[in-house]
Parts: C-alpha cells; structure tokens; sequence
C-alpha cells in the first residue's frame, strides 16, 4: 500500500499539501495565530490516528471537517482580531506621510469590519481572496451549496462597502 | 431575475474573474462598484506569516501517538493482499475513469471508508459502492450493491440507488441490503426517504422496510442499534443468512435436506465463525458438522 497515510512519506506529504492553508483557515475562524496551529495539529493527530480509514483524495476534506468541529469544540471563542501583512510595495515614491496613514487607516478599518463578520461569512471572503479557493471548493469545505456560497461572500462584501463607506463619509 | 439577483450575480461573476467585458461595464456603471473594488484590490494583497512547515512538523511529531490500535477482523495477509487489490483497483479506476469511483471489499471483508464530504460509509463482504466525485459538491448520489451502513453529514441531499430501489437522506445513519432475495432499509437515526419496488415511506429512528424474493415491501421495526461487529437479519430466508455466512467467512454451507425457506430474525457476529454459526444455527434448531471450511447441515 505504497500510498497510504499510515506512511510516514506520505503523511508528511500531506502535511506539506495541507498544514499552511488549514493554519490559515482557523486562523480566520479564531483570529488567533498560535491557536490556529495547535488546532490544525490537532486535525494532523486526529488524520494520523485514521489512517487507515481516510482515503488519499478525501484528506483535504478530512482535515477541514475536523479542524472545524475542533474549533467549534474550543471552550472559548475571544473577540476576533485580524492582523495581516501586505505583500505588495507602495505604489509610488512620492507617497506622502498623509497618504501613507491613510491607507493604514483604511487596512484597519477593512480588518475590522472583516473581524465583525459572521463567522461563515468572514471565512467563505477571505478563504477566496486570501487563499484563492474557488467557490466550488469552499462549499465542499463548508459543506453547503455553491449558490450558499455566493450569497455568503456577496453579503460579507456589502457589509465591508457599508463600513467603508462610513468611514469615507466621516471623513468629508 | 430580479435586479439584485443580477447585480450579486455579477459581482460574483466579477470576483471569480469570469466576467464579460460587457457585464463588466455596466457592473462599473455601479454606485458600489469603486468601493468593492477598493475593498478587493486592498485585500487581495494580504497575506498571513508563512508557516515553517519542516520547524512545525517536528513539532508535531512530538504530539503524535507512536503505536496505533485499529482492529481488524482479518487475518494480517488477507488484509495486505485485499488492501492491496482495492488500492490497485482504487488508482485503475482514477486513471480509467477519473472523477467515477468505486469501492468494492472481497469475500472476508469489511471496510470502512470516509467520503469525500467526510460522511462514514462501513461496506459488508462483496459489495461495491460508486459514486462521481465531479458532481459531489452538488448532489450526493451513491450506487450500492451489497449492503452497506451510512453515516449521513449534513449537506446537499444524499441518495444512495440500489436494484429496485433508492434512499434519499434528510440527515442520519441508516442501512441498505441489496443481495438476492433480500431488499432491505433500516434507519437507525434521523429520517430517510425509502423507496423499495416502487413503494416510497419515510422511516425514523428503529424503521425499516424490507423485501424478501419478489414479494410486496413490509414495514419492520428494530430496536437494535447497528453494530459494526454485527450483522442483523428480520424475517429474512434462511438461504439468504446462509449465503451472508459464507461471504463474511469464506465457508462453503451445504444445507442437505433442510428447508431454507424458513425465516430467521437475530444476528451473527462477524468476528468469530464458530461463534456465528450457533448464532445462526441453534437458534433455528439446525444441527452441523464443520470440517476445515465446509459446513454440512443436518
């Protein structure tokens, strides 16, 4: 059985496949990084103790199954706080300083809003944008319909504009 | 459609990138459509901390339990060799057919699987479950043959289509039986939609419906719990029991002059021979001989 989980190889290899997204999912479940990783290790234990049960292509969905029941099993769930790292370099070098908090501004109110979200919510808007799932694929993660998942984002993005939006209208 | 229909349509269309640069257009025409835009592009360029996956996998391997207890009720060589028929099989039909998959387990054999949405799927000796992994996410449709136990995740709906007949799930565990002679549908929680020769009723927790040879469907009732060690049997043909016995043991029965027409209602286990035949056997007052792997009746 060359490609079983029960071997090391290829455990491992699917911890290289899986770990990061997964962390980063409970992540915006939970807004916590380091508990993000001891629940997606949690998920690993749980996947190596089912080894023999869970087949190579259902991994995936083994894994984000049993991450969410762990973290709806979690005692606590704090205020949710998100914190993300920009990947791009500022536009152009005559950003003046006023520009500059401004659009610190604007990231920490959007990281707000996405905080304040419902949590399905908050997790189909970032799995797609952060993580560059499809549609398709969240709703096999999340166990719903496509068309559930729509609605879901489209709702999360007017809540975001409407904050936005106050922000922008305080403002003038 | 009426106009938020199609507005959220569009912007659907637009965050997935597959917009026409018509639909595009008048989406801009929007009043909301520089903030979203503002929102996306802004959002589009976080990122988490990148995870040190060899640094967080030692980690891990600190947590994992060193020795592993599943049980089996195969002898170790049966397990490997049929694993192994079932891995080869597993990859040749991903390879022929892509996105159509098929379970089977062999004589002797019991096995569990987990679907791709997580649901349980524990299947009896020479059975086989089909399902197509491409339209998954939309429907749940499995075909069985043989007999099978089910527990349901939450989800779009779940069917499972047998010879001459369907279950459709509304959330639960239940069990098929699709062999020979015997149809039958039992739920052990929830609710399920049964549908036996063109006979359709909802069944409950402790429900059944079953069909022995051609005759009509009868309602049964059980308050048995399923049991993966376990098979159970209500009114079924003793022929029918007899031919369960021998696929769950790789045995040879040879009735004699006994009727097997007659009915039995109980159980075997399935992890000891001896055990099952008495369980079998005595309860229907049929004395035996067993020699190596063939049983006479007497």
């Amino acid at each position: 059985m060359e490609n079983s989980l029960c071997e090391e190889k290829n455990y491992r290899a699917s911890y290289e496949e899986h770990a990061k997204r997964l962390r980063n999912f409970l992540y915006y479940k939970c807004g916590n990084l380091a508990q993000a990783e001891d629940l997606m290790h949690d998920a690993f234990i749980r996947l190596w103790k089912n080894c023999k049960k869970v087949l190579p292509n259902s991994v995936r969905s083994f894994l984000f199954t049993t991450a969410n029941r762990l973290f709806l099993n979690t005692v606590e769930h704090e205020k949710v706080v998100l914190n993300f790292e920009k990947n791009t370099l500022p536009k152009n070098e005559n950003n003046t300083p006023e520009s500059v908090i401004r659009e610190q501004e604007f990231k920490k109110r959007l990281e707000d809003a996405i905080a304040a979200l419902p949590v399905s919510q908050r997790e189909v808007f970032l799995l797609n944008r952060i993580e560059k799932i499809s549609f398709d694929e969240i709703a096999e993660i999340q166990g719903v319909s496509v068309s559930a998942v729509h609605k879901k984002i489209y709702k999360a993005l007017n809540k975001l504009k409407s904050s936005v939006k106050e922000l922008q209208e305080r403002k003038i | 459609m009426s106009r938020s229909d199609e507005k959220e349509d569009k912007v659907i269309r637009w965050l997935e990138d597959s917009i026409s640069a018509q639909e595009l257009e008048s989406l801009k025409s929007d009043n909301d459509f520089d903030t979203y835009d503002k929102i996306i592009s802004e959002v589009d360029a976080w990122e988490l901390p990148d995870l040190d996956v060899a640094v967080s996998y030692d980690s891990l391997k600190q947590k994992l339990p060193h020795a592993k207890v599943v049980k089996w009720y195969q002898s170790t060589s049966l397990k490997i060799a049929a694993s192994f028929t079932l891995i080869a099989l597993l990859v040749s039909y991903i390879i022929l057919w892509d996105t159509d998959q098929e379970f089977r387990t062999g004589i002797a054999e019991t096995k569990e699987f987990i679907l791709p949405d997580s649901s349980k799927v524990v299947l009896r000796p020479q059975s086989s479950i089909k399902f197509d992994e491409d339209t998954w996410t939309t429907e749940r449709s499995i075909e069985l043959q043989g007999r099978a136990f089910f527990d349901v995740n939450k989800g779009v709906p779940f069917t499972v289509s047998f010879d001459k007949g369907s279950v459709k799930v509304i959330g639960t565990s239940f069990e098929v039986t699709s062999i020979t002679n015997l149809k039958e549908v039992v739920c052990y929680s929830g609710r399920v939609r049964a549908m036996l020769s063109g006979f359709a009723q909802e069944l409950t927790k402790g429900q059944g419906l079953v069909a022995i040879n051609e005759t009509a469907p009868k309602s049964i009732n059980t308050t048995n719990n399923w049991a993966k060690n376990k098979v159970y049997f209500r009114q079924a043909p003793l022929s029918v029991v007899l031919r369960s016995l021998e696929l769950h043991f790789d045995i040879t029965i040879k009735p004699q002059e006994v009727n097997t027409n007659r009915t039995f209602t109980g159980a075997f286990v399935i992890d000891n021979v001896d055990e099952a035949l008495d369980m079998v056997l005595e309860t229907m007052d049929i004395d035996y001989e067993k020699i190596n792997e063939t049983v006479t009746l007497r």
